[in-house]
């Protein structure tokens, strides 16, 4: 037997395993994968969506200003085009993103705040917003900075 | 040769003639490969399937997510303008944070076995017609 011929063989072993190894829990990785991007999805879009219909009560309840209302127009623009997925170019296009519409809702609920000085005991603040948006989704993991909130995300997935 | 040698040919054996020394080592061979192929083949592809996986759940639960989120983005804004005077109102906004939290929306009965909705979800299509009456109530262009 040569080198040559037993360096195939070594070869075609390892092959034959790998292909075992990797049919292996293959559909069963793939759901657990699938289980946890459904998951970080909801989260990352649950507070866009929540702006959105947030948007829409401040324009057409009451009497927004104009400067209000280009705000509104500029906030409306940066969600209308927003991919929703996991490509690298989309997620930083998200984050991009995310940082204007949270400035551009912050000045919207402040200007909210000045025209309706008085008549709003308790006014929107983007503080509340955020928070209801953390009770639904819980806390992103990427930014869990302690235990217990770890702990909670986890939760989720064996709520599957 | 005879079935009995094919056998040993497999298994091996004691006898240390040359050819069957060289069947063991064979055996030995595969082994070890077949084994360090299985090892990194369960590596690579988990990690590539739960990458694959992320990447097909992602777009579904971010679209989920963006209907919740409005739902609930429409009721805080109503709450917070006219829930002093419409109880109703407030307590829907409350009971909406607790049932479409994350884990209600995103849980096996809703999904078929490859985790894709079944249909729609009917959490949400609950909350929509809740919704939706609060919007007309107050004249609320939502598209609804």
């Amino acid at each position: 037997m040569d080198t040559d011929y037993l360096l195939g063989l070594e070869e075609q072993y390892y092959q034959e395993g790998y292909e075992e190894g990797a049919q292996e829990k293959a559909q069963h990785n793939f759901t657990e994968g699938k289980q946890y991007g459904l998951q970080v999805g909801f989260q990352r879009f649950l507070i866009l969506g929540q702006i959105q219909g947030l948007i829409e009560v401040i324009e057409t309840c009451g009497t927004p200003g104009t400067s209000i209302l280009k705000n509104i127009e500029t906030v409306r623009g940066l969600l209308a085009d927003i991919k929703m997925d996991n490509d690298d170019a989309n997620v930083a296009e998200y984050e991009a993103r995310i940082v204007k519409i949270r400035n551009k809702l912050r000045t919207i609920l402040l200007l909210l705040q000045r025209q309706t000085e008085n008549k709003m005991k308790d006014p929107l603040t983007l503080d509340k917003v955020e928070k209801v948006s953390m009770i639904i989704a819980g806390q992103l993991k990427g930014y869990v900075d302690n235990e217990e909130s770890e702990a909670e995300v986890r939760d989720q997935m064996q709520d599957w | 040769m005879s079935s009995d040698n094919v056998l040993e040919d497999v298994w091996g054996s004691d006898n240390d003639s040359p050819h069957e020394t060289i069947s063991y080592d064979l055996n030995k061979l595969r082994d070890n490969h077949n084994k360090r192929g299985y090892l990194d083949g369960i590596t690579h592809s988990r990690e590539a399937n739960l990458q694959s996986g992320f990447d097909e759940g992602f777009p579904a639960g971010a679209k989920l997510g963006m209907e919740v989120g409005k739902l609930v983005g429409l009721l805080q804004g109503l709450a917070n303008k006219y829930g002093d005077q419409d109880k109703s109102l407030l307590e829907d906004f409350n009971t909406i944070q607790e049932d479409l939290r994350i884990n209600k929306v995103l849980t096996k009965t809703h999904f078929d076995a490859n985790l894709n909705l079944q249909g729609e979800h009917s959490l949400i299509v609950k909350w929509n017609a809740i919704v939706k009456t609060y919007s007309e109530k107050y004249s609320i262009h939502t598209g609804l």
